[in-house]
């Protein structure tokens, strides 16, 4: 009985010390976001305002490809992924205001922002008190990340600590973003609104 | 042999009780077995400590060629190939360069640019000299289309330009990868992925250059 106790010291004793030193590796992940900007959620279809600008989301289409129109001819953008392209409405409450930092937010915390591309610049003109205003956002995600992905748009500011932000649900759930990659089209065609 | 008053009985007899001296023995044994245990599991964890400890230490960087995928934390790269091209400088004549291609995949939550990725990235034409790619020149291409982003899980090929030299002509070109790290920013309580010249180098990579157009 005294040499179990023994050698049940013998190794509780170096495993809380190294579970000691492992401790003083630990660095917690503690991320207070107290600077992130101030969200306000809504639906597409439905007008979303915060304390500087509201839109609207009127349409979501999703496409395999993209036709470009240049001075060389039409070229066709193609995509491992699929196009999403967000068409909405949108109008500043007080003062001039640019849209920026547009993503689309997907399930399992990833965050696509716009696509980069050369032919696919979105539309976001200034936009000015009180009146509505049409804008476009493309984006190029995973076609697995299509169901239950959210926009989110902001103000166009290099520190966007504490800034205003707009998040929509476009509505897309398991069942409709299955319907829309069935035949997404290849040569989309991207329109003003 | 000694004995306490209360180990004698009445009449000086002597009761059955195990002797002082023996007992004493016996635990000053046990107390210099287990002083000299604690001893020596100390030192030991002294000689670890100033040793480095048990944290793994980062092997010496990967040397190989083209086609090995290399996970640089937040990156996943694969170096393709390299090639001579020429590059057009604003209102200069043409100048040589060497472009790399590597197929990157971003392993991060959100999308970079690939303008960040070049930040852990560098070639060594020699020994202690790393040189960055050119930015303005680099770019990625997405099913042959250009693109400025690098998005999660979307493979992008990434061309990597540096110009070079007249009349340089080398037969193969050492790109080396930095690791990125994740952590918490100094000033704010933002966790972000950074890396910088003092990151350590996760691989270095000799790709053959295949000739072509001079300027």
């Amino acid at each position: 009985m005294r040499l179990l106790a023994r050698a049940l010291t013998g190794v509780c004793v170096p495993a809380l010390f190294a579970l000691a030193m492992w401790f003083t590796s630990v660095k917690p992940h503690l991320d207070g976001k107290v600077q992130n900007p101030l969200v306000t959620k809504g639906r597409i279809g439905a007008v979303t305002s915060n304390h500087v600008f509201s839109i609207k989301v009127t349409r979501v289409d999703v496409a395999s490809g993209i036709l470009r129109h240049g001075a060389g001819g039409d070229r066709r953008l193609r995509t491992p992924g699929v196009f999403v392209i967000v068409y909405l409405e949108a109008r500043s409450d007080t003062k001039v205001v640019s849209l920026g930092h547009a993503r689309l937010a997907t399930r399992g915390g990833l965050s696509y922002a716009e696509s980069g591309r050369s032919g696919t610049i979105s539309l976001t003109a200034p936009f000015e008190p009180m009146l509505w205003r049409p804008a476009r956002f493309v984006f190029e995600i995973p076609r697995n990340r299509l169901a239950g992905a959210r926009f989110i748009v902001g103000e166009e500011k290099p520190i966007d600590d504490l800034s205003a932000e707009t998040q929509i649900d476009l509505g897309l759930d398991a069942a409709r973003a299955a319907r829309l990659l069935v035949h997404p089209p290849a040569d989309y065609a991207l329109k003003q609104s | 042999m000694q004995y306490l008053p209360d180990q004698l009985g009445r009449n000086g007899t002597i009761r059955h009780v195990t002797p002082v001296s023996h007992a004493e023995d016996r635990s000053r044994r046990r107390l210099l077995a287990a002083a000299g245990a604690f001893g020596l599991l100390g030192l030991a964890v002294g000689v670890t400590a100033v040793t480095g400890g048990l944290r793994h230490e980062p092997d010496a960087p990967l040397q190989a060629g083209p086609g090995r995928a290399i996970d640089l934390g937040l990156f996943r790269v694969v170096p393709l190939d390299a090639r001579m091209t020429a590059i057009q400088q604003f209102g200069a004549p043409p100048k040589s360069a060497i472009t790399v291609r590597a197929r990157v995949t971003n392993l991060g939550d959100k999308s970079r640019a690939v303008a960040e990725f070049l930040n852990g990235v560098a070639a060594v034409p020699k020994p202690g000299l790393p040189a960055n790619p050119d930015v303005l020149h680099s770019n990625g291409q997405i099913s042959g289309d250009d693109t400025s982003e690098i998005h999660p899980r979307i493979p992008v090929d990434v061309r990597m330009v540096w110009s070079l030299p007249k009349n340089t002509t080398p037969r193969a070109i050492t790109v080396v990868f930095r690791k990125w790290s994740y952590g918490q920013s100094f000033t704010t309580d933002v966790f972000e992925w950074t890396v910088g010249d003092g990151s350590p180098v996760i691989a270095q990579i000799s790709i053959p250059v295949r000739q072509g157009p001079r300027p």
